[in-house]
C-alpha cells in the first residue's frame, strides 16, 4: 500500500506546491487522498488505516503541532460519521468535507482577517513576530481598508523570519522596522498592540508559537500593553501543556549542557541546533484571540474545543 | 500504646527483651499479611459474595489464635497493671482493657472486638472483621459487626485501614472476606481500564424482611433494637477520666460547641418510614468514617439504593415513577443523617431522581426496577470507576521522568494516577504532604510504596511529610497532584481542609497544580467561601495527635508500615535513606525536660525507626497525653473547630484532569452544560 500511494510525500508535496497552504490543511489534504485509493470494507479498517497515516505524519513531520489538529479534527469526522451511515456513505462524506475543508481553508484566515480588523486602527504602533500568514492577512486587509499603521517586526532567529514579513509590508506600503529580537524590551513602550500568529492553540487556552512569543508576551504583559494571538480553528490542538517542557516537541537534548571539548565548539552552529523552534505561552498572558469562529477569550477556546470532541 | 510488649519499665530482663522483639516479628508479620489482605478487599469490590469453605477455615483459625493471644496479653497487663506501658492513657486503664478482652474472649465474635482494645494492632482488627464477618453468617445483622466498627472507630485515625468499599450486598456482608495469596497476587496485576465487577454488586437480590429503623428515632434505637444494648465506645470524658459513651455521643457529626449537637430533626413527611437494612448499614459505615473518600462513599450509596430498590414494590392505586421517589427521600435522609452528603453523593441522588422521573409509564414494576438497577450499574462504571481509571491513564502522560510529584491527603484518583505512572516505566519521587488530625496521607504512603515506590529516595521514592514543611517541600516539587471533592460553576475547588494551602504555595513557586476530577462530582452552584456548607468532624479530634480520644499516639510505633518505611530526613541528607532521631532520649529513658510539662507534644514522636518503636512508645505512655483542651467542653467560651473541606480559587489550579480530557478551570459550565444535552 505505501507503494501506491505515500501519505509523507504527498503531504510534503502539497506544503511545497503552495506556500499559502498551513500544515493541518496539508494533513487533512492528505489523508482525503489516503481514504480515495484505498478499498476499506469495515468502519474500523477506515479508522485504523487513518490512524496509521495520522501516526505515519506525526513521526514524520518535525513539527508534528499545527499537524496533529488537522489528525484530530479528520478522526473525530470519521468517528462521527459512522455512527450513522454505511461504510461506502461515510467513505464518500468523508471525502466529500473533506475535500470542501482543503478548498475553503483559505476563507478561515480571511474571516480572521474580518474579525481582526476592527482592533488595527489609525496611527497605531503594532508589533509582530515572525512571519505568520495569517497576521499577514489581517495587516494586508486593514491596509486595503486604508488604515494608517506602522509595524515593528522582530528579526526571529534563527531562521530571520521576520526579514520576510518586513519584506512584504514593504511592498504592501507598511512603514515597517524590524528589531533584534533582544529589543522586544526596549520597544514595548513604544507599541500600541501585539499581534502572533499560532502555531497551534491548546486546550487551556494557551498557544504554541514561534521561539520568542512567550518572552514578547511577558514583556507585554509587564508593559500592561494588549496581546492578541491570530489563529484559524482548526488550529485548535488537543493538547494541554503544563510548562515549555510539556510540548510533543520537546527533547531533552535541547539546551542540555553537553560535553564538548572547547577547540572544536561553532557555537554560531550549535545555536540553531540545540535550541527549540517553538515555546508555549500560557493563556493569562494572552489578551484575546481572534479566530474564525470570533474573538474570544483564551478561555474560549478551551471551551470550544470541548464543544467539538464532546459530541 | 498498650501496644508495646509488656513493660520495658524498671527492671526489664534479658528475657522479655526477647520476648519483646519476637512479638514485634510476629506484628510485623501480621501487619503486611494485613495490607495484602485490604488490598485485596479494595480489588474485590463487589465480588465478596462467595465463601470458600478452606479460606473460611483459615480466617477462623486466625480469628482463634487472636482470642487466644489477646487473653493471654490480658493476662499479662493485669499481672502488672503498674508497670507502665498502658498507663495515662486517656481511653481506659490498662486494668479496664484486660477485663474487656479477657471477658469477652469467651464471648464468640465479640473477643475479637476486645482483642483489639487489649492488644491494639491493626492486624487483629482485620482479623477481628474477618471473624465478625465470618460469625455474622448465620444472623443477618449480627451485634459483631457493630462491636467491630466501634473498635475500628477507636483506631481509625491511627493505623486501621478499612476497605474502601463495602461489600457488594447485605447478603456479601455477611459471608467473610476473601484472602487469597494467589488471588493477591493476580490482582497486583493492575490492568487499564479495569473497572471491577459491579454487576455482583448491584444484584437483585430480595431480602428477607430484616428489623425496621424509624427515622426520626436516635440511633441507639436503631442499634438497640437490633442487639438489645447500645453500641458504646470509650471516650474521655469532661473530667479527662475514661467514660463509656453511646456510640451517637461519640460519633457527633455536628458536634460545634459544649453539649450541642445539631442532629437535623426528621420532617415529619418521612417520620416512621421503613430505612432499607443496608441503607441503614451505609450510612453507620460512613458516620463512623469506614467509608470515606467522596468516590467510596458515591459509589456505596448508590449501590445500596440499588439494593433498596430491588426490594421495593408498588404500593396498589400508586406509580412507581411518582412513588418510588417517596420512598427513597427517607433512605437519602437517613444517610444525610449520618454524615452530611458529599457533592457527589448529591449529583448522583439527582441523577437518579431524574431517571425515576424518565422511566416509561407502561414498564411492570420488575421491569422498572431492573432498568433502574441496570442504570445504576451502568452510572458506577461510566461515571465514577471507569472515568477514575480514563483520568489514572491521561494524567499518568503528565508525570514525565525526574519528576517530583507533590501531593496532599489520600485521594484514590490521586493514586490511581501514580501507580499507573508508574506501571508506565515512569521514574518520579512522590512527596505526600499530609495533615493532622485525619492522617490519611498515611493510606496513600502505605499504597505507594505497596505499589514498588520505595526504590531510590532520590528517583522514584516517597516522602512522608507534615503540611508544616510545605513551604520548602514546594521547592522540590515539580508538579502538585490534587485530588478534589467537588468542583463548582466558577471554577473553585472543593477539596480535603488544607488543599488550598497547598495549591496557594505550589502558586508562589510557579509550580503547575493538577487537579484531578470525576465530572461527575461537578456542581452547578458557585461557592465563594469555605464556611458554607463545610462539614465539621469531631471536635475533640483537635486535642490529641491522634485525633481520636484514648487512641495511640501517632508515630510509626503505632503503625508498624511507616516504621518500616525509610524516612526522609532533611536535617541530614535530603534524601536520606536512614531515618533520624532529633532527641533519641525522649525516646529511650526519661522524658525530656521540655516535653515533660502539661501541654507540651512528647518531642520526636514522628518518626522512630522499627526497632526503637517498642522503647519509644512506653516513653510516650510515661509522657501521658495532659493535654490543655482536655476540658474544652467545660469552657462555654472556648470553642473547637475542625473542619473537613476548604475550597481552592480556580486561578490556582492549572489543569482539570477529567475523563473527558484535560480541561482548564473556566471550562466547567461548558461540561455541565453539554453533559445535560
Amino acid at each position: 500500500m505505501a507503494g501506491a500511494f505515500d501519505i509523507v510525500e504527498h503531504y510534503n508535496s502539497l506544503l511545497q506546491a503552495d506556500s499559502s497552504i498551513s500544515a493541518p490543511v496539508a494533513a487533512v489534504g492528505s489523508l482525503v487522498r489516503l481514504i480515495e485509493s484505498q478499498k476499506a470494507t469495515t468502519m474500523l479498517e477506515l479508522m485504523m488505516i487513518a490512524r496509521a497515516a495520522c501516526d505515519r505524519l506525526k513521526k514524520a513531520a518535525d513539527n508534528p503541532i499545527s499537524l496533529s489538529a488537522g489528525c484530530d479534527v479528520f478522526l473525530k469526522q470519521i468517528s462521527r460519521l459512522s455512527n450513522t451511515q454505511s461504510v461506502e456513505e461515510s467513505r464518500r462524506a468523508l471525502i466529500k468535507s473533506g475535500t470542501e475543508f482543503v478548498q475553503g481553508a483559505g476563507r478561515f484566515r480571511d474571516r480572521v482577517a474580518e474579525f481582526g480588523c476592527p482592533f488595527v486602527r489609525d496611527e497605531q504602533t503594532i508589533l509582530i513576530h515572525s512571519y505568520s500568514r495569517v497576521t499577514m492577512g489581517l495587516l494586508a486587509r486593514a491596509v486595503k481598508q486604508n488604515k494608517r499603521f506602522r509595524v515593528y517586526i522582530t528579526e526571529s532567529r534563527p531562521d530571520q523570519s521576520g526579514l520576510r514579513a518586513a519584506a512584504e509590508l514593504q511592498q504592501l506600503g507598511v512603514p515597517c522596522e524590524v528589531i533584534l529580537d533582544a529589543a522586544v524590551g526596549y520597544i514595548m513602550a513604544k507599541v500600541d498592540m501585539v499581534l502572533v500568529g499560532a502555531e497551534g492553540v491548546v486546550e487551556s487556552g494557551g498557544l504554541i508559537n514561534k521561539i520568542g512569543t512567550y518572552q514578547l508576551a511577558i514583556v507585554a504583559k509587564a508593559a500592561n500593553k494588549p496581546f492578541y494571538a491570530l489563529a484559524e480553528s482548526y488550529k485548535f490542538v488537543r493538547l494541554y501543556p503544563l510548562s515549555q517542557y510539556d510540548l510533543p516537541t520537546y527533547r531533552s537534548d535541547l539546551l542540555a549542557f553537553k560535553e564538548r571539548r572547547p577547540a572544536d565548539v561553532d557555537w554560531q552552529a550549535e545555536l540553531a541546533k540545540s535550541n527549540p523552534m517553538l515555546d508555549y505561552t500560557p493563556p493569562e498572558f494572552i489578551t484575546l484571540m481572534l479566530t474564525d469562529l470570533g474573538v474570544m477569550t483564551p478561555s474560549g477556546v478551551g471551551d470550544e474545543l470541548i464543544k467539538f470532541y464532546l459530541d | 500504646m498498650s501496644k508495646a510488649p509488656p513493660p520495658p519499665g524498671a527492671d526489664s530482663t534479658a528475657d522479655s527483651a526477647a520476648a519483646a522483639a519476637k512479638e514485634k516479628a510476629r506484628r510485623e508479620k501480621e501487619e503486611r499479611r494485613r495490607l495484602k489482605e485490604i488490598e485485596l478487599q479494595m480489588k474485590n469490590i463487589g465480588v465478596g459474595g462467595q465463601a470458600d469453605k478452606k479460606k473460611l477455615s483459615k480466617a477462623e483459625r486466625r480469628a482463634i489464635q487472636e482470642q487466644q493471644r489477646a487473653a493471654k496479653q490480658a493476662q499479662a497487663q493485669a499481672a502488672g497493671p503498674g508497670a507502665g506501658a498502658g498507663a495515662g492513657a486517656g481511653g481506659g486503664s490498662p486494668g479496664g482493657r484486660a477485663d474487656a478482652g479477657s471477658t469477652k474472649s469467651q464471648a464468640g465474635p465479640g473477643a475479637a472486638g476486645g482483642s483489639i482494645k487489649s492488644q491494639a494492632g491493626p492486624g487483629a482488627a482485620a482479623a477481628a472483621a474477618a471473624a465478625a464477618a465470618a460469625s455474622g453468617r448465620q444472623a443477618r445483622v449480627d451485634m459483631s459487626k457493630y462491636a467491630v466498627v466501634e473498635d475500628k472507630r477507636m483506631h481509625l485515625y491511627v493505623h486501621l485501614d478499612l476497605p474502601d468499599h463495602p461489600p457488594s450486598s447485605a447478603t456479601a456482608l455477611a459471608t467473610e472476606p476473601q484472602v487469597d495469596e494467589a488471588a493477591a497476587a493476580a490482582a497486583g496485576e493492575r490492568r487499564p481500564g479495569d473497572v471491577g465487577d459491579f454487576t455482583a454488586g448491584v444484584r437483585n437480590a430480595a431480602f428477607p424482611p430484616g428489623p425496621q429503623v424509624v427515622v426520626g428515632q436516635a440511633r441507639d434505637d436503631y442499634v438497640s433494637a437490633e442487639a438489645g444494648a447500645p453500641a458504646t465506645v470509650k471516650v474521655t470524658g469532661a473530667d479527662g477520666k475514661p467514660a463509656v459513651a453511646a456510640l451517637r455521643d461519640a460519633v457527633p457529626p455536628f458536634a460545634s460547641g459544649p453539649g450541642q449537637r445539631r442532629y437535623p430533626k426528621a420532617p415529619a413527611s418521612v417520620a416512621h418510614t421503613p430505612v432499607h437494612p443496608r441503607i441503614k448499614e451505609i450510612g453507620l459505615r460512613m458516620a463512623t468514617m469506614e467509608i470515606s473518600g467522596s468516590n467510596s462513599r458515591a459509589i456505596a450509596m448508590l449501590l445500596a439504593f440499588a439494593d433498596a430498590i430491588a426490594d421495593y414494590t408498588t404500593p396498589a392505586n400508586k406509580a412507581l415513577t411518582s412513588h418510588l421517589t417517596n420512598y427513597l427521600s427517607p433512605q437519602i435522609h437517613f444517610l444525610t443523617h449520618q454524615r452530611p452528603m458529599c457533592i457527589g453523593m448529591g449529583n448522583a441522588i439527582r441523577w437518579l431522581k431524574s431517571e425515576i422521573l424518565d422511566l416509561p409509564r407502561d414498564l411492570t414494576d420488575d421491569q422498572a426496577k431492573g432498568q433502574l438497577i441496570k442504570k445504576i450499574d451502568v452510572y458506577i462504571k461510566e461515571r465514577i470507576t471507569a472515568a477514575s481509571d480514563i483520568i489514572a491513564e491521561a494524567g499518568a502522560h503528565k508525570i514525565q521522568d525526574g519528576d517530583v510529584v507533590l501531593t496532599y491527603g489520600a485521594s484514590s484518583t490521586v493514586q490511581n494516577l501514580l501507580v499507573v505512572a508508574r506501571e508506565m516505566g515512569r521514574r518520579f519521587r512522590v512527596i505526600a504532604v499530609d495533615s493532622r488530625p485525619a492522617n490519611e496521607g498515611r493510606r496513600l504512603v502505605r499504597a505507594l510504596v505497596a505499589a514498588g515506590f520505595s526504590g531510590e529516595p532520590a528517583l522514584d521514592g516517597v516522602t512522608y511529610a507534615p503540611i508544616t514543611a510545605l513551604s520548602s517541600l514546594m521547592r522540590d516539587a515539580s508538579k502538585v497532584l490534587l485530588g478534589a471533592e467537588a468542583f463548582f460553576a466558577n471554577g473553585t475547588m472543593l477539596s480535603r481542609v488544607g488543599t488550598a494551602m497547598v495549591a496557594l504555595a505550589a502558586h508562589a513557586c510557579h509550580v503547575p497544580v493538577i487537579a484531578t476530577c470525576e465530572t461527575y462530582k461537578f456542581n452547578e452552584r458557585i461557592q465563594l467561601d469555605a464556611v458554607v456548607g463545610n462539614e465539621l468532624a469531631v471536635p475533640d479530634a483537635l486535642m490529641y495527635k491522634t485525633g481520636i480520644p484514648g487512641a495511640e499516639p501517632v508515630g510509626p510505633q503505632s503503625d508498624p508500615a511507616l516504621a518500616a518505611m525509610e524516612y526522609s530526613a532533611y536535617a541530614r541528607d535530603k534524601y536520606a535513606a536512614r531515618p533520624r532521631w532529633n532527641n533519641r532520649s525522649a525516646l529511650r529513658g526519661e522524658p525530656p525536660a521540655e516535653a515533660a510539662g502539661p501541654g507540651k507534644k512528647p518531642k520526636g514522636a514522628k518518626a522512630a525507626p522499627a526497632g526503637e518503636a517498642a522503647q519509644g512508645a512506653a516513653a510516650l505512655a510515661r509522657l501521658g497525653h495532659a493535654c490543655p483542651l482536655s476540658d474544652w467542653r467545660a469552657n462555654p467560651r472556648l470553642r473547637l473547630l475542625n473542619p473537613t473541606l476548604d475550597i481552592t480559587p480556580p486561578e490556582f489550579v492549572s489543569v482539570i484532569v477529567t475523563e473527558l480530557g484535560m480541561i482548564p478551570t473556566t471550562s466547567i459550565p461548558v461540561v455541565l452544560r453539554e453533559y445535560k444535552n
